[in-house]
């Protein structure tokens, strides 16, 4: 069972990835849906992003570099389908981005998620004590 | 009484500290420990994306072969996964090494335009043409309107064959209708995460949702248009069958059965008859076979064809070859009364003609079979079976004439498409034939022979193996390593190998064929191979010991074989492989995409060339990352100064101070412990090392009895005594390691040894680097240890470079418990080998302490009888 994480959710996710991440003891918000902006609380709140936009469009970069910008350390996960060859790879290229392709089980997301978090905790354990490494 | 005075030293270290004369260290450790959790979780993302990008490579090069149909879709997806893949390895490798390759990321952003350039948003789809008539087609339209639309209007329109008059319903308008029935968000909801066992209860849901919306009204409108347009003459509404014609069926996926057809349709029926065609690229067994092939679930190619019935008297098959055996030179022509589909099912015993492919007026054999039903289409739109008339039954459905040219038609297709052919025919009322499609001939074993290698009456030498590039080859056996001469290698010849690499590439263009006994389907040089068209079988085991040098042999890497002398069963019969793809717009985007992706140009690590700025490819780039990491990684160890502080002791009879610093899972013990026992220890690379260590046949006290023969001298005894005394204020060791990690350090008197490894179940992954240096005497009996050291891990199939007194050794793509075998052998050679360049007098003695370990006689005596082959003593040989 993986450690219980907060997952921003972004882009259009579907239901069942809703479900399968809150089995797993995840504890998700829906990010932007329907709206244009991101609450800078519930980014703050978030331990990792996972962004599920089918199409990838010029709108979700958008939203990453600008989450990027404010939250340099927030390990994001894309999991694409249908994807725009120059929009994935200038989300890749915003850093610490993960890309996954759909289908995916859950049990593949929820590692990925963990490990994710796991190197994100590593990062800020040696600013914190040594920021001069980083 | 050492013991005693090292605790005391430590203790006095520790009072210094609190006193303020010695820096506090703990502060310090917290954020190095940090630091290695990281680069380890680094390190373990790089090994992953090192594996997905290969495995990327391989799914291309199988593309390459050009007979497996595909769309841009799915090329973007393969681009961006290679290009994800490489990138996690350069940030990952920039995090490892403190930013030291900079130059990474220019040579990334050299190959980003190429990938751009071929798949940006070029492609937007024609979303307007929903119907395309069968006369307007051809082979070319594959990607629109799916490969059996495709291929019979080729035949219609390029080879002016009869076939029934219609038109295709495109894979654009499926996904026009999938998309407008809201069907999307059942297909993501049911697929999205699906388990296999789960696709039978989202089948019925997404096939439900797509009969519950009705067609959208501009689709339906133009799909009754184009009907419309069908109906001339005495016919205005002809009755039309309507088959699934997808992009990825009845390619080398064949999808078989998995798709519906809907015969004798009239009119009023149509739209219902469309979207039952279209639901079932949602069965259960279609959705599972995607998923086996790697083809995605939402990307739907489901073409659709409508053709006008025939109106059947007969109706059947024709294969250009006997698809049992296709070496036989016939045309095999099926037939029975009525519509074809009995015949597909298995029902009806059909006519069987074999027609001669030779000769002006080739010459038939006709058995006739007892037709009694048929089946029939009636005016309103059903299929019904009826009684054959007595008097027909037993005649044969065709006339020879009729035979003849049918057979005509089907080799002339063969001809056409490149590869034996099987095609569906129908002859109507008035006699005339039709060809209902034409698809390459699956080989229909029969059943008890399925999945049976063809038997070859040679001496079978090896057995098994990874299948890295598929083939068969045969030439004189040649063997080599790494490092020999490879210019000496003979055209034509097969290469034997202990282990798989690059560097073979040199005679990759000679080569008949390559066996080794290590290495995995997805390592460079299997990437090589096939790029060459070299039959490789690869991780035999045992190849080099069995296939005897200068044999002529035959390798099998179909099925994972090699005969003494010619298998010609074999070297005949290859299978042809009809490359429909080239020469298609989609292979030639994946040729340039492969260009950026798969050539390796660095094949040499030892070469001044092997830099970031030679990349050329993310192969490239993926390759110099790889080979750097292992270097970061084995230098990892050297941060350490003093650590114990943050680490636990291993609390064994050692003559080391060994201190474990937990990355993850490398013991169990409760937080905060200061101590673990051995059986504490979860780290399997670890746990395996120690076990060797502390081997009960490796003496540890007292010198042995002496002996007056020579074998060993009295010095080199003395090496092997009680261990305590060895322990000296030296360093302490350091263990860096998680459940499938290990990085050792050892500073044990004058020498060093370092060991750095991976150990999971993916082969790829794994390997052992390892490094020895120094030693206590003179630099001569250290180089003579050094190399026994050498030979040792040689033979343990490291690739070694030995200079002076020091050894590098690397051993990589090994199984889980091969690596544990060689670590707990290497466990044993640090105990064994410990001090012995003291005792190193002469040259002989390198051969001499080689040979003793690797007999397993650790206590070098003089009277041991080395165990035959296969027990564990020599297991690693």
């Amino acid at each position: 069972m993986a450690r219980s994480y907060c997952v921003l959710l972004g882009g259009d996710p579907f239901g069942s990835l809703v479900v399968a991440l809150e089995e797993a003891g995840m504890t998700v918000i829906p990010a932007w849906a329907e709206r244009e902006e991101l609450d800078a609380r519930e980014v703050e709140r978030a331990d990792v992003m996972v962004v599920a936009d089918d199409k990838m469009g010029n709108r979700c970069l958008a939203v990453l570099r600008s989450v990027r910008d404010r939250y340099p350390d927030l390990p994001i996960i894309l999991l694409g389908r249908h994807c725009q060859v120059d929009l994935a790879v200038q989300a890749l290229k915003l850093g610490s981005v993960e890309y996954l392709t759909r289908p995916i089980s859950p049990h593949r997301l929820c590692d990925k998620i963990e490990d994710a978090v796991e190197r994100r905790d590593c990062l800020r354990e040696l600013t914190r004590r040594a920021p001069s490494q980083v | 009484m050492k013991r005693w005075l090292s605790k005391l030293w430590s203790w006095l270290l520790g009072f210094a500290e609190i006193i303020g004369l010695r820096e506090d260290r703990t502060s310090d450790n917290v954020a190095l420990l940090s630091l290695f959790k990281l680069r380890y979780h680094e390190f373990r993302d790089l090994l992953t994306a090192n594996n997905d990008l290969l495995e990327t490579i391989v799914d291309l090069e199988v593309l390459l072969r050009g007979d497996k149909m595909f769309g841009l879709a799915l090329l973007k997806t393969k681009a961006v996964q290679a290009y994800a893949s490489t990138r996690r390895m350069v940030e990952s490798l920039q995090v490892i090494s403190d930013n030291h390759y900079p130059s990474l990321v220019d040579a990334l952003e050299r190959v980003e335009p190429c990938l751009i350039d071929l798949l940006g948003e070029k492609d937007t789809a024609r979303a307007e043409d929903w119907i395309v008539p069968l006369t307007a087609a051809d082979r070319t339209f594959t990607d629109r309107v799916g490969n059996k639309m495709a291929n019979l209007a080729e035949i219609h329109n390029r080879l002016d064959l009869p076939t029934p008059n219609g038109f295709c319903i495109t894979a654009a308008a499926s996904r026009y209708l999938i998309e407008a029935a809201d069907v999307v968000e059942v297909i993501d909801a049911r697929l999205g995460l699906a388990e296999p066992g789960g696709y039978e209860e989202a089948s019925q849901a997404i096939r439900d949702a797509i009969f519950k919306a009705p067609v959208p009204g501009d689709l339906a409108a133009a799909l009754l248009a184009a009907y419309d347009d069908l109906g001339y003459g005495k016919d205005p509404t002809p009755r039309v069958a309507l088959r699934s014609s997808s992009v990825s069926e009845d390619t080398q996926a064949s999808f078989a059965g998995q798709y519906a057809t809907v015969l004798n349709v009239v009119r009023a029926n149509i739209l219902d008859a469309y979207r039952e065609v279209v639901a079932s690229f949602f069965t259960p067994t279609a959705i599972f076979y995607r998923r086996h092939l790697g083809l995605p679930d939402d990307e739907i190619d489901m073409g659709v064809g409508c053709v006008v019935m025939v109106d059947a008297l007969a109706s059947g098959v024709a294969f250009s070859r006997d698809p049992v055996e296709v070496e036989r030179d016939h045309v095999v022509i099926h037939a029975v009364w009525g519509l074809g589909p009995t015949l597909a099912d298995g029902k009806a015993d059909p006519d069987v003609y074999l027609v001669e492919r030779t000769g002006r007026n080739p010459h038939i054999e006709v058995r006739a079979a007892r037709k009694l039903t048929e089946l029939v289409g009636d005016p309103e739109g059903t299929v019904h079976e009826a009684p054959v008339p007595e008097a027909a039954q037993d005649c044969p459905c065709l006339e020879p004439v009729e035979i003849r040219t049918l057979a005509k038609w089907v080799a002339q297709l063969e001809d056409h498409f490149g590869s034996p052919q099987d095609v569906e025919w129908a002859l109507d009322r008035r006699r005339r034939l039709f060809l209902l499609q034409s698809r390459p001939i699956r080989r229909v074993l029969p059943p008890e022979t399925l999945d049976m290698p063809p038997r070859i009456d040679k001496q079978l030498l090896v057995q098994g193996g990874v299948i890295a590039s598929p083939g068969v080859g045969a030439g004189p056996a040649v063997h080599m390593r790494t490092g020999d001469d490879l210019s000496t290698f003979p055209k034509g010849g097969v290469l034997v190998a202990p282990f798989s690499s690059p560097e073979f590439v040199q005679i990759m263009d000679r080569a008949a064929a390559v066996v080794t006994d290590t290495g995995s389907a997805i390592g460079h040089m299997a990437s090589l191979a096939r790029e060459f068209q070299v039959p490789t079988l690869l991780g035999t085991g045992r190849a080099t010991r069995l296939i005897p040098e200068g044999e002529v042999v035959t390798v099998d890497a179909v099925w994972g074989r090699v005969f003494r002398g010619h298998a010609w069963e074999l070297l005949t019969d290859v299978p042809v492989i009809n490359a429909f793809m080239k020469g298609q717009p989609e292979y030639e985007v994946l040729e340039k995409l492969a260009d950026c992706i798969i050539p390796l140009n660095l094949t040499d690590t030892r070469s001044p060339a092997f830099s970031p700025q030679n990349c050329r490819t993310l192969h490239d780039i993926a390759r110099f990352v790889h080979e750097r990491s292992f270097a970061e990684m084995f230098g990892i160890g050297m941060l350490i100064d003093d650590f114990r502080s943050e680490a636990v002791l291993l609390d064994i009879f050692l003559p080391i101070d060994l201190y474990i610093i937990d990355l993850g899972g490398a013991i169990n013990a409760p937080v905060g412990s200061r101590k673990v026992k051995r059986s504490q220890i979860t780290s399997y690379p670890l746990s395996r090392l120690v076990t060797g260590m502390l081997d009960p046949r490796l003496p540890r006290y007292g010198p042995r009895h002496l002996d007056t023969r020579g074998f060993a001298s009295l010095m080199m005894r003395q090496a092997l005594r009680n261990p305590y005394q060895d322990r000296t204020f030296q360093d302490p060791s350091y263990a860096l390691a998680s459940d499938r990690y290990l990085n050792f350090t050892a500073r044990v008197g004058y020498h060093f040894s370092a060991l750095d490894t991976y150990c999971g179940q993916s082969v790829g992954k794994n390997y052992i680097t390892f490094r020895f240096a120094g030693g206590a005497a003179d630099v001569v009996r250290r180089s003579r240890r050094a190399r026994a050291i050498a030979e040792i891990l040689e033979a343990l199939g490291f690739r070694v470079e030995l200079k002076m007194d020091r050894v590098d050794a690397r051993l990589t793509k090994r199984e889980h418990d091969q690596i544990g075998d060689t670590l707990e052998m290497m466990g044993r050679m640090f105990q064994f080998t410990r001090q012995m360049d003291v005792a190193m007098s002469s040259d002989t003695s390198v051969a001499t302490l080689r040979d003793a370990f690797l007999d397993g006689n650790y206590a070098l005596d003089p009277h041991f009888v080395a165990p035959t082959a296969g027990e564990p003593t020599s297991a690693g040989k």
